[in-house]
């Protein structure tokens, strides 16, 4: 049997929604599955990893149990030894030690999804479900993922993107290229993965302060113009060299809040609905899944998706986030998620792939990838060293 | 809304028409406790709040605050927004800032409304001992609280976007410095017109701490809600708002 390490928590602030996602949408299926080992490790927000298999469950989380957990130690260390192994200390100076076949990282925001810690992984040469390194890093750029997918010929919308510094030193011909757009505009820090630091700017009055919030959060802004007659899409995206779509949504509330942690376990997985009272409904509540579209503009966004997801080079799965002018008929690409909340789990399974099929294609994809790199020779013999 | 003040982010909403009003939430809560009676006001006043630093959706502060820092916050917000208001609203700890704030000359306004307002931290000196106690826990924040607010509270805390907060280290030791505050003598150098509403079944901050108010604060008015606790702008919305309000328009 096969042992696999999902890694979630972390520094960023989607801490609670990577908790939520690791175990809802893996751990509980893998454990389903019972064809693997799961072996937990939980990242603080202090950086601090935790390893024990209490750790599976969600209410340690929930009620505060957590941090007793904490507070009696349990953190691991890694060792790469042609692998990943865990080791931790245990009492009567005994040691458990866990070889790693697979790693299923559940991180959401900088430090996880960002390829920082794809960066770890491949340095141990460890299978890891997900996009690679170069892949997650462009994918958390908002201004880096817009210059690939444009360089594809994908189109992006109206934007421009600048650095702190630049605000700062050289204000004048900041607003300037900001003056080329038309509002409303958004102004968004470039790598915050959740809607944090994010300003809807209605005139030129509210600029400022805009820049200034971006500014908090991140050393490089982008300011992009709305779309008219908006609809916004998402599609979860499955593959290595032949990725598949699942379906195309359309979020009725923000995409990035959809499985949080109130929706998920505070109101028993259903959301109460505003404005109505004791009115509940679930995931159905959130979206129109699949998304009702005139014309052709399904399959329009759907290519577009598949598109973004090669230009970028993503592997095992990641989200493509698009906005679309219903008028004009035309579709942009927004942004691109590598580690979707709970996987957006109930969007494959409306596709036809269940929780545990999915979780089990994502092994499968990681094991295939990392052969795939493997088979690509790395190391050469060269008699360089004996001239010295 | 998102605001940067002095390096931290402040996220803070306003609503409705009118003289601005400013509703400071207490320990552990966020501003969205003020939503029932934000309702009620917003017809004939701006209603103003922010999420305290380390609450709700704002930035912790970096280091351990006292009532000081937190008055400080509160003025250096309200001049980068540029509002001056007509009255301050305070509930529990948040009563205690404004006191403190106010007293200081950090902050100025016309009226000051206190709900089930802290403050104070003398009356026994078992419980005072009790929340120290409770404090070196980490979970000492909740643990004031009568059991069904815990729940509930607690519920608010673990689905906010930070909902570790409260063992955050900046604001364990935050919550220490706060508790060991006492504003009664800050109480007695206030001098505007003041209105000072307690639950009769509070046993966070009970009724005979409104009393204390009361007497601290020259021609302050005490009223006393029945059938209430530490949350009865949650539980009565619509007589707390109609108090508020017939205070204000007096």
């Amino acid at each position: 049997m096969k042992t696999v390490l999902v890694i979630f928590g972390g520094r960023s602030p989607e801490h609670d929604v990577s908790i939520v996602s690791a175990i809802a949408a893996v751990i509980k299926p893998l454990e389903l599955l019972n064809e693997y080992k799961v072996e937990p490790v939980y990242i603080a927000k202090n950086g601090a990893w935790y390893w024990n298999d209490k750790l599976k469950d969600v209410s340690l989380y929930r009620t505060g149990q957590i941090d007793q957990l904490m507070s009696k130690g349990n953190s691991p260390w890694l060792e790469f030894d042609g692998g990943l192994q865990l080791v931790k200390q245990q009492s009567l100076g005994r040691v458990r030690k866990q070889r790693i076949d697979i790693v299923f990282p559940v991180m959401h925001g900088s430090h996880g999804e960002d390829g920082s810690l794809m960066g770890l992984l491949e340095m141990a040469g460890v299978p890891y479900v997900g996009c690679d390194v170069p892949s997650s890093a462009l994918a958390m750029d908002k201004v880096l993922a817009k210059q690939v997918a444009a360089a594809n010929g994908i189109a992006t919308g109206t934007w421009v993107s600048f650095t702190k510094q630049e605000l700062q030193s050289d204000q004048q011909s900041v607003k300037a290229r900001i003056g080329s757009l038309s509002y409303p505009l958004f102004v968004k820090p470039a790598h915050a993965g959740s809607s944090i630091g994010i300003t809807k700017v209605a005139n030129v009055s509210e600029l400022d302060n805009a820049l200034e919030v971006a500014a908090h959060y991140d050393t490089k802004i982008i300011v992009e113009e709305a779309v008219p007659n908006l609809i916004e899409v998402t599609l979860p995206i499955m593959g290595n060299s032949e990725p598949r779509p699942a379906l195309l949504e359309q979020p009725l509330t923000d995409a990035d809040t959809f499985f949080d942690f109130e929706t998920k376990y505070m109101h028993g997985g259903k959301k109460k609905m505003p404005g109505k009272k004791g009115g509940k409904l679930g995931a159905h509540g959130y979206s129109n899944l699949p998304a009702k579209l005139p014309g052709d503009l399904y399959k329009q966004a759907e290519t577009l998706g598949l598109n973004v997801y090669r230009a970028l080079g993503c592997s095992g799965t990641a989200r493509v986030d698009m906005l679309i002018d219903s008028k004009a008929e035309k579709v942009y690409f927004n942004e691109i998620n590598p580690m979707p909340g709970s996987l957006y789990a109930h969007n494959w399974r409306a596709a036809g792939v269940s929780g545990t099929e999915l979780v089990k294609q994502l092994l499968n994809l990681a094991e295939e990838r990392y052969a795939e790199v493997e088979k690509v020779q790395t190391s050469f013999s060269t008699n360089f060293l004996k001239q010295f | 809304m998102n605001v940067i003040v002095n390096d931290l982010l402040v996220n803070y909403s306003r609503q409705g028409k009118g003289s601005p009003l400013l509703l400071l939430h207490g320990w552990g809560d966020r501003l969205e406790t003020f939503d029932g009676i934000a309702k009620k006001l917003e017809d004939s006043y701006e209603v103003i709040r922010l999420d305290l630093p380390g609450f709700g959706k704002s930035q912790a502060s970096k280091n351990a605050w006292g009532l000081k820092d937190y008055a400080q916050h509160v003025a250096d917000f309200l001049s980068k927004i540029d509002t001056q208001p007509a009255a301050i609203i305070g509930h529990s700890n948040g009563g205690a800032i404004a006191i403190f704030g106010l007293a200081n000359n950090q902050l100025q306004t016309g009226k000051l409304i206190l709900l089930s307002s802290a403050g104070i931290r003398s009356v026994a000196k078992g419980r005072k001992l009790a929340w120290k106690l409770l404090a070196k826990t980490g979970k000492a924040a909740t643990s004031m609280l009568p059991s069904a607010a815990r729940t509930s509270l607690r519920t608010r805390l673990y689905t906010s976007a930070g909902s570790d907060l409260l063992v955050a280290p900046g604001m364990e030791a935050t919550f220490k410095r706060i508790v060991s505050q006492d504003v009664q003598t800050e109480a007695t150098k206030l001098q505007l017109p003041t209105l000072i509403l307690y639950g009769m079944n509070d046993t966070a901050t009970p009724p005979e701490y409104g009393e204390r108010f009361h007497h601290a604060i020259k021609g302050s008015r005490l009223v006393q809600i029945d059938n209430a606790d530490h949350f009865m702008h949650q539980q009565h919305p619509d007589k707390i708002s109609a108090s508020i309000k017939e205070f204000l328009e007096s």
